[in-house]
């Protein structure tokens, strides 16, 4: 299936795929616009992989939820921000019900749909990537940043270093360097670094490369010079494991490296080679088949002799484990609205925008899902598009992600006041009048 | 008279060609033959299509009608690579020259068909290859030396003067050993004495290698002294054929040459 | 004082692999014209057959000739399919079939071994030579010397191809004259073929090295970014210019991010090679070997 996906994007053809046998009035639709080709398909495609797997799992295994089969049409967008609005115009109107909500995988991507989303009435869930700021759901109704977001994540990992220095006060006088890609996603964490520096006393520095990032002698000869304690890596693509080897290079050790969840996949890391070795990331989700959810998936989808991934070995990993939290999100999110407006119905965008938003996946549902230790409880509110805020750190030792924390909290504390802060300038901006949260239901 | 001046049997026969660009008629039936030895000059004014003419010969053009047989073989549209295959060598009226390559180099090309290595083989330079080399390059050694120019074997072409570069071209024509030599104004633009030893180099390949040769020339005298039969175009049509004396003589070509309208 | 030099030559390392993308364009420039636009992508196809050919079990060295039959037949593909129809047309219209070119083998690339990334160990370690640091304080990676080594053996070996060999003078006659070079019969379509076969031994050599250093996957189609200042500066037939225009690009962008770069907020490398390049070309058109062209009128 995905060869020929492959081949029918490499002709322009879009690909009708349905996970159900015969069309009825009894399906949710979900879009699938992802990338299965370009320089960013070993992520798209191990994440819509997962997201399907698991779909198909659930209609495998369940029947659909209670009753309504879940169908999906793939559109590759190869990263790019014109052909994510085309995929994303192109089955808004699928389904007997229109798409349920869109993943749009990018951040690009997610900010050009933000204002159709909100005027078609389909929820933009955007995962560990996007407008951070849309955690502020009186100002973004449709928008939903769901799990954690760059700032929290920040907030843990200088939780995490200190942990590993021995407790918040030993930060004083400590060296970081935060090594960026020169762009809007990099420098987003640039404010909530300098804000910890002066609460903790450690001293920080920001080196930036330029996209695509795969030359870094320069930035590496820097931190040389620097000797910093950590070194924090906010990089995407080629730039991860260039980084990796030109700190091996550099004789930087990598277990005082840390990195961002778009730097912590076995993508960054395997084309590193044993430069790898001992580095750190952060993760929303961790990696390894070794969990209910994922057997699951084997069992209903792979022993049939189906699944979306050509290379089975891939289930499992990180970004295809990122898919399946991407499938249960959705589907619990659509189950949540059910509850609500009818079982057995398929929903309306305005009815999963409040499934979403009234999301609770406490540690209870998540047994009953398999994923304990998978993915972290969520508490989705009107406030809080979040929901989260945790993540787990994983240690590369050469031949996979080990998890070596258990989900370490962000700092509400610095984070919130910020979102708030920049959501309520973007409601004026817009002439948004931000909703009145004790009145939503 | 030498065994190789025998003069024998057509080997390039030219029958009806007619050459147009668009709207520019350079050649109109034109018909005549080369024989084997021969010196064969063609001669008229300016724009007459001697230049095309050559150039059909050795495929650069390819004519609209008529036909070309070069050794009784009939050929309509050869590219110049087949025809330079075929033994066809020639120099080009504003030299074309590798600027770039030294002079030893531009008259190795010449001998680029003979070598038979294959890729391959010069890719890791074997034994083959490089045996092969040497051998060509001592063929070519013997054209530097039998056109004087040991002197300047490593200049590139480029820096030579122009008088010289007419002669590396001539070089490298010969490298190829062709049974037929096509020379566009071989002359051209040269001081008495380097014509004189252009004249004595053609006569000398004409004669020690019995090589059939197409020239191109506008000095009268030095057509009447090397050629033997003389095709006269005018218009793109032929008007004139025959030996030096009897053309020289025809009141049309009298006329041509004085711009007489017609 | 001792930073300087190691970023300087770390910077000449660097350099020296950006020579080697370069030099793919040059091979294909100088024999027929046309800026290939796919030498990018065909790095990355060379790179990616290598590693899929060792992770289907082949060893190194085979997975390796396999790679280059690939380049071979990409080679013979090109000019049957590309530029044999397209020969007289105005070069723009072959660097859009260039363009063409470059996104159908990244297709073919991804379509037959996937969109995974790969590691690549050429078994040469790429940590800094601990004899150097203790005697001179200097940091240098092992993996860029010889990588650095090999790029040189590979600029001689193509000097020898191209100096002493028919088919390399043949090479240079068509990039010297197209009108000659038919008429000493050289054929323009061998010619073609084996430039792209060149060309295509080149990316392989490039995709190896690049790959070894940061891994095989589909950024290594964007190295043509890095080999455009270089052809700039070195001209675009000069293969001395693509080794020295590399040394100057790959030198001046690491010391220009290293000593300009934290004043005007970093991430200067991606753009101040162009700007370098630009300034040059104001000053010489032609690149630093090229040949200046005076049109005969
Ligand atoms: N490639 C060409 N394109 C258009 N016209 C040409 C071309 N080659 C020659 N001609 C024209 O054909 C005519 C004959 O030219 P040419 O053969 O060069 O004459 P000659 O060599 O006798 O001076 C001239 O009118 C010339 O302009
Ligand atoms: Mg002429």
């Amino acid at each position: 299936m995905l060869r020929n996906f492959r081949l029918s994007a490499l002709l322009g053809v879009a690909v009708f795929a349905f996970a159900g046998t015969a069309y009825s009035q009894n399906e949710q639709f979900v879009p699938m616009n992802g990338y299965w080709v370009g320089p960013y398909a070993a992520g798209g495609s191990g994440i819509f992989g997962g997201f399907i797997d698991y779909m198909n799992m659930i209609n495998s295994r369940d029947g659909g939820i209670n009753g309504v089969k879940l169908t999906y049409e793939k559109c590759e967008t190869e990263y790019n921000n014109a052909r994510g609005v085309e995929c994303y115009e192109r089955t808004k109107k699928r389904g007997p019900t229109g798409a349920s909500l869109v993943h749009p995988l990018s951040t690009g991507i997610t900010y050009s749909l933000i204002d159709k989303g909100t005027s078609d009435h389909i929820p933009i869930v955007s995962i560990g990537y996007g407008r951070t700021d849309a955690s502020d759901g009186r100002v973004f109704p449709w928008v939903f940043p769901l799990i954690t977001n760059y700032w929290s994540q920040n907030t843990a990992k200088i939780k995490f270093i200190g942990m590993k220095e021995g407790g918040m006060d030993k930060l004083k006088g400590k060296k970081i360097v935060n090594i960026y890609h020169d762009s809007a996603y990099g420098k987003e964490t640039i404010p909530v670094l300098d804000a910890q520096a002066k609460k903790y006393g450690f001293e920080v520095s920001h080196i930036p490369v330029a996209h695509p990032g795969n030359e870094q002698q320069a930035q590496w000869l820097q931190v040389r010079q620097i000797k910093p304690d950590w070194v924090i890596l906010r990089g995407w693509g080629v730039m991860n494991p260039t980084a990796l080897k030109a700190a091996a290079k550099i004789g930087f050790p990598r277990t005082k490296i840390v990195g961002v969840w778009w730097s912590g996949a076995e993508e960054d890391v395997i084309p590193a080679g044993d430069a790898a070795k001992g580095y750190i990331a952060a993760a929303f989700n961790v990696s390894g088949s070794n969990y209910p959810v994922v057997k699951e998936i084997e069992k209903f989808v792979y022993a049939k002799g189906k699944g979306e991934m050509e290379d089975k070995s891939r289930v499992g990993s990180i970004y295809y484990n990122r898919g399946v939290v991407f499938g249960i999100v959705t589907t619990e999110a659509i189950r949540t609205a059910q509850e609500k407006y009818g079982k057995g119905k398929p929903m309306t965008g305005d009815q999963i925008r409040w499934g979403l938003e009234n999301l609770n996946i406490d540690d209870k549902k998540l047994k009953q899902l398999g994923a304990t230790g998978f993915m972290q409880a969520l508490k989705v509110s009107c406030m809080d598009h979040e929901g989260g805020g945790s993540v787990k750190f994983l240690q590369w030792d050469g031949a996979k992600w080990n998890t070596i924390t258990d989900w370490i909290t962000s700092d509400q504390s610095i984070v919130r006041p910020m979102i708030e802060e920049s959501a309520a300038k973007y409601a004026k901006e817009k002439g948004i009048t931000p909703r009145d949260c004790s009145k939503e239901g | 008279m030498t065994a190789g001046r025998e003069i024998g049997r057509p080997i390039l026969e030219i029958d009806g060609v007619s050459l147009a660009f668009g709207g520019v008629v350079a050649l109109q039936g034109v018909s005549f033959d080369v024989r084997e030895h021969e010196i064969r000059a063609i001669i008229g004014p300016n724009g007459a299509g001697k230049s095309s003419m050559l150039n059909v010969i050795n495929g650069v053009y390819h004519p609209q009608q008529g036909t070309v047989a070069f050794k009784g073989r009939k050929r309509r549209n050869v590219d110049p690579h087949e025809a330079a295959q075929q033994g066809i060598a020639r120099t080009f009226q504003n030299i074309a020259l590798f600027r770039g390559m030294t002079v030893l180099d531009n008259i190795m090309t010449g001998r680029n068909l003979k070598m038979k290595s294959n890729f391959l083989q010069q890719a890791v330079y074997w034994g083959a290859a490089k045996r092969e080399e040497l051998e060509h390059r001592a063929k070519a050694e013997a054209v530097i030396d039998f056109l004087e120019i040991q002197h300047i074997r490593k200049t590139p072409v480029g820096r030579l003067p122009y008088g010289l570069q007419k002669r590396v071209e001539l070089a490298r024509a010969l490298a190829a050993e062709p049974e037929l030599l096509l020379l566009d104004e071989p002359m051209a633009g040269m001081n008495l004495e380097e014509k004189q030893d252009m004249s004595r180099f053609v006569l000398d390949v004409n004669d020690q290698m019995g090589t059939s040769i197409v020239l191109i020339e506008h000095d009268m005298s030095v057509v009447m002294d090397l050629s033997d039969r003389v095709v006269v175009l005018d218009y793109g049509r032929k008007i004139a054929d025959g030996t030096p004396d009897e053309v020289r003589n025809d009141r049309g070509v009298i006329d041509a040459y004085l711009g007489v309208a017609h | 004082m001792q930073f300087f030099f190691e970023v300087l030559i770390g910077g000449l390392l660097a350099g020296v692999m950006y020579s080697l993308v370069a030099l793919g364009f040059v091979l294909i420039y100088k024999a027929s014209g046309v800026f290939n636009f796919a030498q990018g992508a065909m790095v990355f196809f060379a790179a990616l057959t290598t590693v899929g050919f060792i992770s289907m079990g082949a060893p190194f060295w085979l997975a390796v000739a396999l790679a280059l039959l690939a380049m071979v037949a990409l080679a013979f593909f090109t000019e049957r399919v590309v530029l044999r129809p397209l020969v007289n047309q105005p070069q723009i219209t072959l660097f859009m079939a260039t363009i063409g070119l470059a996104f159908f083998i990244e297709g073919i690339a991804q379509l037959t071994w996937g969109a995974n990334v790969h590691a690549l160990d050429l078994g040469i370690a790429d940590e800094p030579i601990e004899w150097l640091i203790g005697n001179t304080g200097m940091n240098i990676s092992k993996f860029d010397l010889v990588a650095s080594g090999i790029a040189a053996a590979l600029v001689a070996v193509l000097a020898v191809f191209f100096n002493k060999t028919r088919t390399g003078r043949a090479l240079r006659a068509v990039a010297d004259d197209h009108q000659a070079a038919l008429a000493v019969g050289i054929s323009l379509q061998r010619i073609w073929v084996i430039v792209w076969m060149v060309a295509g031994f080149v990316a392989l050599v490039t995709g190896l090295l690049w790959g070894a250093r940061n891994g095989v996957q589909f950024a290594l189609t964007f190295l043509a970014l890095k080999a455009l200042p270089v052809l700039i500066l070195g001209g675009f037939e000069s293969i001395a210019g693509a080794i020295v225009g590399g040394l100057i690009v790959g030198a001046s962008e690491k010391l220009a991010e290293v000593y300009i770069g934290p004043h005007v907020g970093g991430g200067i490398e991606s753009w101040f090679p162009y700007v370098l390049a630009l300034a040059f070309l104001l000053v010489r058109p032609e690149g630093l070997f090229g040949e200046r062209r005076i049109d005969r009128v």
